[in-house]
């Protein structure tokens, strides 16, 4: 998995900033830069979908956030598709916004067509999206961004961070604790919390046809200081490679011919907060498909990509079009998604097909394609490698456990995909302000969401292709659903603080709508010969029925109840819309819940930070090496690690259930006497910061 | 060998705080010795009292806290020849031979008033391939109940705190809870789930069909069998989640619906599969907790002479008087492998049918029982004396049986009071089967009579025909215990297995049916009818979710979620996958 970045590449970009201890050096720094010293409570480096959201949620906690970024113009840029949400990844949306956070309500204002994906599979799996106007997005995530209340933003590039690598400070992690960051104009900001979320720019190096030079985005820098500083301490990093379409001339495709998509009508917004969105008038995006010739010309240039010959992982499920050709070798066609990228806006992007290969190959092939017999490229499809970091360094709070302080969002940790991203940076933010403020943590578990999800898959698992959220790999998706992100999530969060009395009071007022509705529905029982005096058919038999458990029959709506309650009327019908969800889903959900409960016990025993795994009798050699490396947080997370067999959680259980207590208590003992002897003799020794 | 030819005059004493072996020689050595290098734990050295001896320092070197040392006795409790008790944990260190020591009480300098046992065979097992993975420890004393009583108790005195050595860490050696050696040796990795459910069988099998229950189950190709399914499961829910996640990004040759039919043709298999392999262990509970047999019949037709003579013993009182039997009289047999619980009842008649006789509560309450007793049977035994009519009460008790599903034999009794033995035999055949439907080769003729009196009579192969109606009998049970093989399955051996599945296995598999039954309900019935199955919820409302008004389509995402829960299902019995929580699969499979 790990390559060097080819030596070509390296020199370019010679520079390579380590990590300093300061243990040693810092008095002098003291002494030095005390007048200009900037200090604050986190400090977000990356100015993407997770760093928006980041800082958006470390300023929401209260924390003085500082968002460091080289432009602020490049501020929520959408570096691949001009687009929001989907199967999956449109709950996780869903649920920043219950956060909260900033993404959904940004969309709202900058999409162009919204749709919901799975519309006919049922609710549980139903997937929003939204097509946004890339300039549109920038400039109002700019000015949320800018105006947001806490944050500054601080343009520069991050040159490496700092680390205090003195022993025995408490929380401490196993290398150190964040102390600040070093930019590369030399100047030093000062912070007990950082977020990184550098995303593709860590070691980032591009790729088009044979060529390759490093580089974050196209015609933007990549980071490599920070790689060989977070190496230093001790994190493992790999290579990860994605790719992203080539971009072409509206006015050069032959629409006529094509069959168009439309949007939703009306278009359901993303955040809780609004009822609509910005705009109503909606474009429209276009199917097209590849065939045999697009194929061939593929297949006979294969050899003309180094990104396709390398072996570093490339994201399975959103394949480039190489990948599809040489993978599923069966299929003649492949659908084409051709996108809007904004209003006032020529650019097309063809969602389906990124590519690696040179541009005169990507020309010749895009040529064949129905539809775009004449196109113009704008810009050749490329591709990234990039760094990352092995996600099971971080706890579930997404703060690695190598350097207290110090949290790792979005990409960095091996993801893919925007929302993925948004939704790392707003756990990751939250929990660097909290922490910022000495308040406890806010963990989002699997039965809580696609989030929680999320970031348990990849805290114990780790990753070896991009990471993309589905549905399937919750396996609480009746439960967890895009309808109700808020009423799992958002009274979690008001309780950790990050809710704004806005999105409080607003959420208060349709829980408690929904709460009446359900009540009402529920005590409102017959029989079957009543119900069927009413005109509803249900099966005879002797047992009541609520008119909420009849709202699971398919043929059964709110509105055909308004007869028999006619106070049906006084709630809206996107309250009654959402009770019908809720009924359909209630017997499904009660089983979910058991299962949860179930899990939730394994999830209660928590193993500590520091385990001797190599220690624990009974533990397979496998068993240690993967649990070394994941250092789970309790017994449910080892559980899930790979490579642990039943008998090895076993043993774990009986770890934390009383035959590691001796030396857990032990321990504790030394600790205490350590402290103590600190405490006695070293009057006035450290003083924190540098 | 050497272990037979230790001499006796060395001795193992149970000296505070841990076994020291003392050679009587170099007894205050030794005792030295064990205070300075071992602070704990129980201790046999003996070959080579004066060399350095090469300890394994087990643990010491590390911080880990130890398990604490458990004990038991192995071996049933109550007069032996020999006792086994067995010691695991680290505090058994190591003689390297099997030896023959005596053995003292602990806190006492040894002298024959502290002598436990004059000759206990002390045998070491060093970890890691012992039973349970520990240091194991036996100790084969003599099986007088007195002495192993002196000995556990002695082991258990070995716990004292020892206060020479200024630790306030004490190793724990105490009793074994029950099942404790099994979940260290699962812990240890020695075992897996299905071998040591199956252990409790091995251990517990008492005839010959247990055993060869029991031993089928040993081996883990149950388990492999379970993954397989639960494998095929994790692989058709895969092809609905990518009509789910990737509809938008991939075009599908196949519609949801052909796709769903295809996906439930191989449910259906699976089911099959498992329906037969949970016949199966309900197959093999009866050859673990036996087949229960009812003896029914009118009073005095023999039913408890038959019982005598299968059994071979006066299990139950016979006299000439009808309605002798009151009560149920349960007894254990082993039949030719089989484990059978023969239940003699009280005889069925109406009341006031008999003469003049009135059926007193008694009789009353004895009947019920009796018709009580035939209902929960697994094989019901008519007796029928073959100089009388068919009780009414019988035949109906007989036929509510019948109805049931309960395997039926008849015998007919008092054959020796048939002057024209061939033409009634038939006679009697074709009733019992045009009013019962019992197969004509089902019923037997019997003389408790003749086999009672004959019983001497070497002559006589077999008198009044019992074995035979006994091979009838046999005949019945194996057709009831085989394993049953689906159509399908080419290799009938595999099957054999099935019956080595346990409660806990077969609820769980009855889970796991539910679950494809729902799935089936919703993707199954599609294009064949438009019969709309139940659902998770069997409560009337039988639509499925999808909360669209597209008839055509099938929710899918309900049928993955029941494909789900049924490998879940599966996953909970073998312990493997992360449903579930390990403590709930492991806390049934080590109440044993």
């Amino acid at each position: 998995m790990q390559r060097a970045v080819p030596q070509r590449a390296r020199q370019l970009w010679g520079h390579a900033p380590r990590v300093r201890s300061f243990n040693r050096s810092r008095r002098a720094f003291a002494t030095v830069s005390d007048a200009e010293q900037r200090r604050y409570d986190v400090i977000v480096i990356g100015g993407g979908h997770a760093g928006c959201e980041a800082s958006a949620a470390a300023a929401r906690a209260g924390a003085r956030t500082a968002l460091v970024t080289p432009k602020l113009d490049n501020l929520g840029v959408c570096s691949c598709n001009p687009s929001f949400g989907g199967i999956g990844k449109g709950t996780m949306l869903r649920e920043i916004d219950a956060l909260d956070g900033v993404v959904g309500r940004i969309v709202d204002k900058a999409g162009v067509q919204f749709r919901v994906l799975n519309r006919k599979k049922g609710p549980a799996v139903w997937g929003p999206r939204a097509q946004i106007d890339r300039a549109l997005y920038k400039k109002y995530m700019r000015e949320e961004i800018v105006g947001y209340p806490n944050l500054d933003v601080v343009e520069g590039s991050v040159a490496d961070i700092i680390v205090d690598r003195t022993e025995g400070v408490e929380g401490r992690g196993s290398y150190g604790n964040m102390t600040g960051v070093r930019l590369e104009s030399g100047e030093i900001i000062h912070t007990g919390n950082v977020v990184i979320t550098t995303g593709t720019f860590l070691g980032g190096e591009i790729h088009i046809g044979l060529e390759a030079y490093p580089s974050g985005r196209m015609g933007e820098a990549a980071t490599f200081g920070l790689s060989k500083s977070l190496r230093d301490a001790g994190f493992t990093l790999g290579r990860l490679k994605t790719g992203t379409p080539p971009r072409l001339d509206k006015k050069s495709i032959d629409f006529d011919v094509l069959e168009a998509q439309e949007g939703d009508d009306p278009p359901t917004p993303f955040s809780y907060l609004n009822e609509r969105v910005q705009v109503e008038q909606q474009l429209l995006n276009y199917e097209t498909r590849t065939n045999e010739a697009t194929h061939d010309i593929i297949r006979q240039n294969l050899d003309k990509s180094i990104h396709i010959r390398e072996t570093v992982k490339g994201p399975r499920y959103c394949p480039s079009v190489e990948a599809k050709v040489t993978r599923f070798t069966d299929k003649t066609s492949h659908i084409v998604w051709l996108e809007p990228e904004g209003f006032d806006n020529d650019v097309i992007y063809p969602n389906g097909i990124s590519m690696t290969m040179p541009p005169d190959i990507q020309d010749a092939m895009l040529r064949t394609i129905k539809g775009l017999e004449n196109v113009t490229m704008l810009q050749p499809g490329y591709g990234v490698e990039y760094d990352y970091v092995d996600p099971r360094h971080l706890r579930s709070t997404l703060e690695t456990k190598n350097i207290s302080g110090l949290f790792l969002a979005g990409q960095i940790n091996g993801t893919t995909g925007y929302e993925e991203a948004a939704g790392q940076g707003v756990v990751a933010g939250i929990n660097a302000g909290l922490r910022s403020l000495n308040k406890d943590p806010l963990v989002l578990t699997r039965a809580d969401g696609y989030i929680g999800i999320m970031i348990d898959d990849l805290i114990t698992k780790g990753v070896s292709e991009p990471y993309r959220m589905f549905t399937s790999r919750s396996e609480y998706r009746m439960s967890a659903r895009a309808d109700n992100a808020d009423t799992r999530l958002t009274p979690l969060a008001h309780a950790a603080g990050i809710i704004r009395p806005e999105r409080w009071t607003a959420f208060s007022r349709e829980a408690a709508d929904m709460h009446a509705l359900t009540t009402l529905l529920q005590n409102t029982t017959m029989g079957c010969k009543d119900w069927k005096n009413n005109g509803f058919t249900v099966r005879n038999d002797s047992s009541k029925r609520s008119a909420y458990d009849l709202l699971r029959m398919a043929h059964i709506s709110p509105k055909s109840l308004t007869h028999i309650l006619p106070s049906l009327a006084n709630f809206s019908p996107h309250v009654q819309a959402r009770v019908h969800i809720q009924a359909t889903y209630a017997p499904y959900v009660a089983y979910q819940a058991t299962a949860q409960s179930r899990w939730l016990r394994d999830e209660g025993l928590r193993l500590p930070d520091d385990m001797h795994y190599e220690s624990i009798f009974g533990l397979s050699f496998e068993e240690k090496r993967v649990l070394e490396v994941a250092r789970p947080e309790s017994v449910g997370q080892a559980r899930r690690v790979e490579g642990v067999t039943p008998a090895g959680a076993l043993r774990l259980l009986q770890f934390v259930k009383g035959v590691g207590r001796g030396e857990r208590e032990a321990r504790l003992r030394v600790e205490v006497e350590r402290r103590k002897k600190r405490f006695m003799g070293g009057v006035g020794v450290e003083v924190e910061g540098v | 060998m050497r272990a037979f030819l230790a001499p006796t005059s060395k001795s193992c004493r149970l000296v505070q705080g841990r076994f020291v072996s003392v050679h009587s020689r170099y007894a205050g050595f030794s005792t030295r010795l064990a205070h300075s290098s071992f602070p704990r734990g129980i201790h046999c050295r003996v070959q080579q009292p004066l060399k350095s001896p090469q300890y394994r320092l087990y643990h010491s070197s590390s911080l880990s806290y130890e398990e604490p040392t458990i004990y038991a006795l192995s071996t049933a409790s109550g007069k032996a020849a020999i006792a086994v008790i067995r010691i695991s944990g680290p505090a058994c260190r190591q003689p390297r031979y099997a030896t023959l020591r005596r053995l003292y009480s602990p806190h006492i300098p040894p002298s024959p008033a502290t002598l436990l046992d004059s000759g206990a065979l002390v045998l070491h097992f060093p970890a890691p391939n012992t039973v349970t993975g520990e240091d194991v420890l036996e100790l084969h004393v003599h099986g007088g109940p007195a002495i192993v009583r002196a000995v556990l108790a002695a082991v258990s005195q070995c716990t004292a705190p020892t206060g020479s050595e200024g630790s306030n860490t004490t190793h724990q050696i105490r009793y074994a809870e029950p099942g404790e050696f099994t979940r260290r040796a699962f812990a240890n990795n020695r075992m897996d789930l299905p071998q040591i459910e199956s252990l409790g069988e091995t251990l517990s099998a008492s005839t010959e069909q247990q055993r060869k229950l029991s031993v089928r189950g040993t081996t883990s190709s149950l388990a492999t069998r379970y993954e397989l399914w639960r494998m095929l499961l994790l692989q058709a829910r895969g092809e609905l989640e990518a009509l789910i996640d990737f509809s938008e990004d991939q075009h599908f040759d196949e519609s949801p619906a052909v796709l769903c039919a295809s996906v439930a043709e191989q449910i259906r298999n699976l089911r099959v599969q498992i329906e037969a392999h949970v016949a199966n262990a309900v197959r093999g509970e009866l050859l673990r907790n036996g087949i229960s047999v009812a003896l029914l019949g009118a009073p005095n037709a023999g039913k408890s002479s038959l019982l005598n003579r299968i059994v071979g013993r006066d299990a139950a009182i016979v006299s000439q008087e009808a309605g002798t039997t009151r009560d149920v009289v349960e007894v254990g047999v082993d039949l030719a492998g089989w484990l059978v619980k023969i239940g003699d009842m009280a005889g069925l008649r109406k009341a006031g049918l008999v003469g003049a006789e009135v059926v007193g509560a008694v009789e009353q309450e004895g009947i019920r029982r009796a018709k009580q007793r035939a209902l929960e049977s697994d094989v019901l035994i008519i007796v029928q004396d073959a100089t009388s009519d068919m009780d009414p009460e019988v035949m109906d008790t007989a036929k509510q049986c019948v109805d049931l599903g309960i395997n039926v034999v008849v015998a007919i009794n008092k054959i020796d009071r048939l002057e024209s033995s061939d033409g009634s035999r038939d006679a009697w055949k074709e009733k019992m089967q045009s009013t019962l439907g019992i197969a004509m080769d089902r019923v037997s003729f019997i003389s408790c009579r003749d086999a009672a009196t004959s019983a001497a009579d070497i002559q006589m192969k077999d008198p009044g025909h019992i074995q035979s109606f006994l091979d009838n009998l046999l005949e019945t049970f194996k057709g009831m215990t085989a394993a049953l093989v689906p159509d399908s399955e080419p290799d009938p051996s595999i099957w054999q297995e099935s019956l080595g599945a346990t409660e806990r296995q077969r609820v769980l598999l009855s889970e796991c049916l539910d679950h494809l039954e729902s799935f089936l309900a919703v993707a199954g019935s599609h294009p064949i009818d438009a019969n709309q199955g139940q659902s998770l919820s069997n409560d009337g409302l039988s639509d499925t979710p999808s909360g669209d008004e597209d008839a055509e389509d099938i929710d899918i995402v309900v049928a993955a979620e029941s494909l789900r829960s049924a490998a879940e299902a599966l996953a909970r019995i073998t312990g493997r996958g992360d449903s579930g929580d390990v403590e709930e699969v492991l806390g049934v499979v080590f109440e044993k």
